[in-house]
């Protein structure tokens, strides 16, 4: 029967307890008492089966996270390229009808269809020139100025040569259109969040340097600021918190601390000590929960 | 518009709290490199759920290291757990390798021995109370010392700690005697 000492021994060395050197000791008894070594493998099945336990606990928490798939960049890619496809077909349309109303395209139909009838070959090329350049110059007119088609082509803007071949490449490699995506922002930025971005990375303009006061009995929940800097009063420390910067066209910044699940605002105005008041507006609050991706 | 985010989380904040078993830390960890981790594995021939069970297990393997105070970063967090994603999936492709040319029926049948057995082992745990499941748990998987098993569940000392694991352990073993012979465990 295998003594009390080294059933705890067993239990040490199942739990790695035990140094090397004691580790080595105890598999040559277990090899030398085959009453130990049965009773390690009934024990070594049962904490394997705590282990197994401990894991789908952790497993189920995470489950329970909520994350977007990450298959769904590839669903932004591909509306991405629809998006494009559907703007190049509207701009092909927009051409087609723009052609059909020139007086001058009649002439260069009959112009194509001659060398058709000669070679099989080279008409094409003559067509394929002579439209592209047609296309160019509509191109650079649909950029300037949708609402006024030109009638005469000696009145549109010279297109320089790269950008017409720019121009032909992109028709030709076709969809790859440089199409805003709202969402594509807050992807970039919440990769920018898993760098550092407190080293600066990612704002020219300076970041709100935060001090915390938890020691301060008037103000338990309160905010200032103080000469560039953002003061807030409580217990902050013990919890994460986030401050969100937003800056318009003309460089406004406004700023929000997203705390324990609430969103504030921080009014830059004055630097009289404020109330930290949540945000309860729910088309505000989607927003800054689609920024912060949560 | 331009975002920008302050965010307090750093590294060593998230490793200090992750040693402690802090799981809310673990729970940001895990939203914060889900993307990054995923696409490993996506991106070679596996699926969502796969990504994800890889990305999840890496992430536990992790969270017992630094629990249990074997862990020393010397590099950022997330290089650590890319590694172990490369690592734990590298694994998952050769055995779905070897699968394909070796025969189905011997690994089936020895993976649902193993599998019954683990469901007789999780209603013997369930049986017990939280506290006791927190203790072995903590014991036998965070390798946890005793003293921090006490500042985590509010023992009075260490002594308690160990008495109260030794208590649970010895509940467990009978519980699981009462209901099943050995034999049920070493076939």
């Amino acid at each position: 029967m295998a003594i009390e000492k080294d059933l705890e021994l067993l239990d040490s060395f199942i739990g790695n307890r035990l140094n090397a050197e004691e580790q080595g000791a105890f598999e040559q008894k277990l090899n030398a008492d085959p009453e130990l070594k049965r009773e390690y493998n009934l024990q070594h099945k049962i904490v394997e089966g705590i282990r197994k336990a401990r894991i789908t606990e952790l497993k189920t928490m995470l489950n329970n996270v909520p994350v977007a798939p990450t298959s769904a960049n590839e669903a932004l890619s591909l509306s991405k390229v629809l998006i494009g496809i559907v703007i190049v077909g509207a701009i092909s349309s927009g051409l087609y009808f723009y052609f059909n109303q020139d007086e001058s395209l009649p002439q260069q139909e009959i112009v194509t269809s001659q060398p058709l009838v000669e070679t099989e070959n080279t008409p094409v090329v003559e067509s394929t020139e002579a439209s592209d350049a047609e296309i160019k110059n509509s191109l650079e007119q649909a950029a300037v100025s949708s609402d006024q088609p030109a009638k005469n082509n000696e009145a549109l803007p010279v297109i320089p040569k790269k950008e017409g071949t720019a121009v032909e490449q992109e028709r030709a490699t076709a969809p790859k259109m440089d199409v805003y995506d709202p969402g594509e922002e807050a992807t970039v930025n919440r990769e920018e969040e898993n760098l550092d971005i407190r080293k600066g990375t990612a704002s020219t303009k300076e970041k709100i340097e935060v001090t915390t006061e938890s020691n301060n009995k008037k103000y338990k929940f309160h905010y200032q600021f103080k000469e560039g800097k953002l003061f807030l009063y409580g217990s902050f420390k013990k919890d994460l918190y986030e401050i969100m910067e937003f800056f318009s066209d003309d460089n406004k910044r406004t700023a929000f601390l997203y705390y324990e699940n609430n969103y504030y605002l921080l009014n830059e105005e004055n630097e009289k000590i404020k109330p930290l008041t949540a945000i309860a507006d729910q088309v505000l609050l989607k927003k800054l929960k689609d920024y912060r991706g949560n | 518009m331009v975002y920008r985010s302050n965010s307090v989380i750093d590294e060593k904040d998230i490793f200090e709290r992750i040693c402690k078993g802090d799981e809310k830390a673990l729970e940001l960890l895990y939203k914060k490199y889900y993307r990054m981790m995923t696409k490993l594995v996506i991106s070679n021939s596996g699926t969502e759920d796969e990504a994800r069970d890889v990305y999840q297990d890496a992430l536990i393997v992790f969270w017992q290291k630094a629990n249990s105070g074997n862990l020393v970063m010397t590099a950022k967090i997330s290089t650590y757990i890319y590694s172990i994603c490369q690592n734990l999936w590298r694994k998952e492709l050769d055995r779905k390798k070897r699968l394909s040319h070796e025969e189905k029926d011997t690994p089936v049948s020895l993976d649902i021995e193993t599998a019954e057995r683990d469901k007789i082992l999780l209603k013997c745990i369930d049986q017990l109370g939280e506290t006791c499941k927190k203790v072995l748990m903590y014991y036998y998987f965070e390798e946890m010392s005793m003293q921090e098993i006490a500042d985590k569940l509010g023992f009075a000392n260490t002594d308690t700690a160990k008495t109260k694991k030794y208590k649970c352990k010895m509940k467990l073993d009978e519980v699981i005697k009462s209901q099943y012979s050995e034999q049920d465990f070493l076939d």
